[in-house]
């Protein structure tokens, strides 16, 4: 069972059998946390969204026609985090001005921990299209092409898009920093 | 080439997806600029910061809740499936027509029971009435055994009994006449014949005279004759005996 693809094994369980589905969770689980933490910064919450995106493959799973896996599934974690944006938008633009705000006040960052926190907030002031971008080019290492299939563009646009997303992060990062 | 177009594609360049073409493009270019090398410099160290960072595990929780998850739906699912099912829907028409033709043979089951029972009701009531008490009730049933067309060995055994044993001659008188109609029954004329030798009645010996001649049962002859030679037997039935004697004869 552990040599098919993510394809077949989604055919499978649009057929019915719904055990596989423990398998893609396997390999797809990390991936979509990580995915959510990166662009809603709380744990917990990314596990919740993690856990609708699996749902949500159960529930449409006779909607799937045998396209590239990953796409659909990015897909799917795209629509549930933009869902999620929507409903918790007031709370998170309190949320944000808190980040921003404590982002001002760390000046230095000599450890990779503290690096890596002023690189989540300076993440986290980007806009949703630009961070999802980088983050599933960078963090998730998906390809141009694939990226291109997840929000419907094409790959030479997402090239250009990922690099002035990537160019704005590196601003912003710098900006707070100094 | 145009400053910013090189610069969009400095992250292609680090990242080593760039075309043939445009590498070189872009190489010639950072030999000729001081700045571009410097952002192409600043660029790759951000580019390692952002390397650097790592996936993250989720906690536990995500595993649990999505086996549960997993088990309720595949739980939920059972149901479903089998309604979805085009096999079923042929076992539906199945049960459907199953229950058609149940019903069905109820039906005709109850109505062929029905006819039957109301024969058999029928045939017991006067088998019953027969053996009543009152003569006129007798009377009323030898009469109704005239319904039944078909001949019915019950019946004329209870009527040859009443011709041969009921105490009352108006009730013997009927039973004769009843079975006169199924006189092409050998159990009847012998019934018949019986008769006339033992009853002392003469109506009823009237009667079964007229009955044996009418059918010609040359059988009855010899009775006849004795009946004749009979010091008891009253003139008239003499008479009668004589005239259709002749015509037997």
């Amino acid at each position: 069972m552990k040599h098919l693809t993510d394809e077949e094994l989604m055919l499978q369980i649009a057929s019915g059998k719904l055990e596989q589905l423990t398998i893609l969770f396997e390999r797809y689980n990390v991936r979509m946390y990580n995915f959510f933490n990166k662009m809603v910064h709380n744990k917990m919450v990314s596990e919740d969204l993690t856990q609708d995106v699996f749902i949500k493959v159960i529930k449409y799973r006779t909607s799937y026609k045998s396209g590239n896996f990953a796409a659909w599934i990015y897909t799917i974690a795209r629509n549930i985090f933009s869902s999620h944006y929507q409903k918790t938008k007031k709370e998170r633009s309190n949320l944000i001005d808190d980040d921003t705000l404590s982002a001002n006040e760390t000046l230095v960052s000599e450890s990779n921990q503290e690096e890596l926190d002023h690189l989540q907030k300076a993440l986290l002031q980007l806009s949703n299209s630009d961070r999802e971008l980088i983050v599933m080019h960078r963090f998730q290492q998906i390809k141009y092409e694939q990226i291109a299939q997840i929000i419907d563009s094409t790959e030479n646009a997402v090239k250009v898009k990922v690099h002035r997303a990537i160019k704005k992060l590196k601003e912003i990062y710098f900006q707070t920093e100094i | 080439m145009k400053q910013n177009d090189i610069t969009n594609k400095l992250s292609l360049y680090l990242e080593g997806s760039l075309s043939n073409g445009d590498k070189i493009d872009v190489e010639n270019q950072l030999k000729n600029s001081e700045t571009l090398r410097k952002e192409l410099e600043e660029l790759n160290s951000f580019l390692n910061i952002l390397n650097s960072e790592k996936m993250e595990t989720p906690s536990a929780n995500l595993q649990l809740s999505f086996d549960k998850m997993l088990a309720q739906e595949i739980e939920n699912q059972q149901p479903k499936v089998v309604q979805l099912k085009p096999k079923t829907d042929w076992k539906q028409f199945l049960r459907i027509a199953a229950s058609i033709v149940i019903v069905l043979s109820a039906f005709l089951l109850g109505k062929y029971q029905s006819n039957e029972s109301k024969v058999n009701n029928n045939q017991n009531q006067v088998l019953a009435l027969l053996e009543n008490n009152s003569a006129s009730k007798r009377i009323e049933a030898v009469i109704s055994t005239e319904d039944f067309s078909i001949k019915d060995t019950k019946i004329l055994k209870a009527l040859i009994n009443r011709l041969f044993f009921d105490k009352n001659t108006n009730v013997r008188l009927a039973a004769a006449e009843a079975l006169s109609k199924f006189s092409e029954e050998k159990m009847v004329r012998d019934a018949f014949i019986k008769s006339l030798e033992t009853d002392k009645n003469p109506t009823i010996q009237l009667e079964v005279i007229q009955i044996l001649s009418d059918i010609q049962e040359k059988r009855a002859i010899k009775p006849m004759e004795k009946m004749l030679d009979n010091e008891e037997t009253p003139q008239y039935v003499k008479q009668q005996l004589k005239l259709n004697l002749s015509s037997l004869l």
